[in-house]
């Protein structure tokens, strides 16, 4: 069992108000700690006067500690001058299924001795700041490489530093893309046809050039077709 | 023997008609010696010779209290009570001195109505030494501590030591370090409804498991109001300190957290957290 543990299966919010500050919106610090968050994080407010303003822990999200966790179902959002959205450092993990919007920073990854800090956003990055940091050094979007492997899908910004392996990966486009493998064979009776994507929740399924009797669900992408019109169609499903 | 006594003692109008009952009292177990618990000195018997002068009465396991009631106060149906007794309400109660529940358990049967629990200050309801409070039948266990910001240290509900319980229907608690909620080494607390918490340093739910596990059930919203205040606090050592929400935790003031777990322990929030105030954190889990 983790040591310290927080579930929220709504959505958290910290306010500064007009004229205050918000300190952080969802930390899990030290070692074993975890955080998760099913719905949305928001965050209003500037940094606290006194705080380094490039802080990693003055941040929307953080992971801080070997083996800390952050995991948000949502979408993070920052409201506030120089803030991070998400960051993991000293061997922390934050994965944010939304997408990540901050003024200062989209998301970063730094610190720590011989320790792994990842940074994984499913969405897109929504910032006017810098893109990612990496060890201390900004990136652009641009900047990134096609990951692989577990890696596939997303554009992958890493460095290793004294032993430490900094990295941010952030969904490729932020667009959505079919997962599921094509099907041009006359599916048997009872077969199912099940569409499957990637991209920001929630996805919405549709057809396009869809033949009479065939409809597609819009929340799970699963293809259904009547019989009267069993017959050999080209699908083409858009999520 | 006789048909019939009847019973009029210290405290009591009347505890009713009484089943026959011989000189040696075997014949019912009203008046048998490890039943018997407490003494009528000035007993009589209507109609016939009185057989003791010193009668003993185990009171009935349901002690009605209230508008009709075998007693007029809580106060007197606490007295009365012991391990295992349900007290039941007859009307909407309000009782300002305070409950403690030491290693014994104590049902209150709501029974529609309202029983407050309200001190100045100090705490409302303590249950310790593994004894429970739980509640039956539709209606309130409310209990509250506490005015203003003076009152420091003011607790709604407060349990601990090992299989201690409480369920109350909703806590309050005002003053600087209040607790609406607080459950200590080994205490469990059930709060049907809301927790609420105002002052510097308050908290709408603490569990503190430093020598055992202590956990919390807010089955409503989990709120505290001021500097430093946090919506929950779970703050173990060695154990496990765990409190649930059913609904959210929020917590308002400079520097507030509205969840937040400094050591062992785990917080679980079906609904939304939320900070509002200077310096302010949503959720924080940190050791």
């Amino acid at each position: 069992m983790l040591w310290q543990w927080a579930n929220v299966n709504g959505s958290v919010t910290a306010d500064g108000g007009a004229t205050g500050v918000a300190f952080v919106g969802v930390a899990a610090q030290t070692s074993g700690a975890a955080v998760t968050v099913d719905g949305n994080v928001t965050v209003d407010g500037t940094v606290p006067g006194g705080y380094d303003t490039t802080d990693l822990e003055i941040c929307g999200v953080v992971a801080a500690g070997a083996g800390s966790t952050v995991q948000i179902g949502g979408a993070v959002t920052i409201s506030g001058d120089y803030r991070t959205g998400a960051s993991a450092m000293e061997g922390g993990t934050v994965t944010v299924d939304g997408n990540v919007s901050a003024n200062a920073t989209g998301a970063q990854a730094d610190k720590g001795t011989a320790v792994t800090n990842l940074v994984t956003i499913k969405g897109e990055i929504q910032t006017t700041g810098a893109y990612v940091k990496i060890g201390g050094v900004s990136k652009t979007a641009a900047d990134g490489a096609a990951g692989t492997s577990a890696d596939a899908g997303y554009t992958v910004f890493t460095v290793t530093n004294a032993g430490s392996t900094h990295t941010v990966r952030v969904s490729a486009s932020g667009a959505p893309a079919i997962t599921s493998a094509n099907h041009t064979s006359i599916p048997a009776k009872g077969s199912i046809f099940h569409v499957t994507a990637t991209g920001t929740a929630p996805l919405t399924y549709s057809l396009t050039g869809a033949p009479d009797g065939v409809s597609i669900n819009s929340s799970t992408g699963l293809i259904t077709m009547n019989a009267a019109y069993h017959r050999r169609v080209p699908i083409r499903p858009l999520p | 023997m006789l048909d019939s006594i009847t019973v009029a003692g210290l405290g009591l109008t009347s505890v009713g008609v009484l089943p026959p009952v011989s000189k040696d009292g075997a014949a019912g177990a009203w008046y048998s010696d490890e039943n018997l618990t407490t003494p009528f000195s000035d007993a009589y018997v209507s109609g016939a010779t009185v057989l003791y002068s010193t009668f003993y009465v185990k009171p009935p396991a349901t002690l009605t209290v209230g508008t009709g009631g075998i007693y007029p106060t809580v106060a007197d149906a606490l007295a009365a009570a012991s391990d295992g007794d349900t007290i039941k309400l007859l009307s909407d109660m309000t009782y300002t001195s305070g409950i403690t529940i030491d290693g014994e358990s104590i049902t209150f049967d709501l029974n529609g109505f309202t029983l407050d629990v309200n001190v100045s200050s100090g705490t409302a309801l303590i249950v310790k030494n593994g004894g429970s409070v739980a509640t039956q039948g539709t209606g309130a266990l409310n209990v509250s501590s506490g005015v203003s910001a003076a009152d420091a240290g003011s607790i709604g509900v407060w349990v601990y030591g090992a299989s201690s319980s409480a369920t109350v229907t909703s806590a309050t608690a005002t003053g600087t370090f209040s607790k609406a909620a607080y459950a200590a080494t080994g205490g469990t607390i059930t709060v049907d409804g809301d927790t609420t918490a105002t002052g510097e340093v308050s908290f709408g739910a603490y569990a503190e498991a430093m020598t055992d596990d202590a956990s919390i059930h807010v089955g409503g919203n989990a709120t505290a109001n001021g500097t430093g205040s946090n919506g929950v606090y779970a703050n173990g050592g060695a154990h496990d300190a765990q409190i649930t929400v059913g609904g959210n935790a929020a917590a308002t003031g400079e520097g507030c957290t509205g969840a937040y777990v400094p050591g062992k322990g785990t917080v679980a929030v079906i609904g939304n957290v939320s900070s509002s105030g200077d310096q302010c954190t949503g959720a924080m889990a940190v050791g």
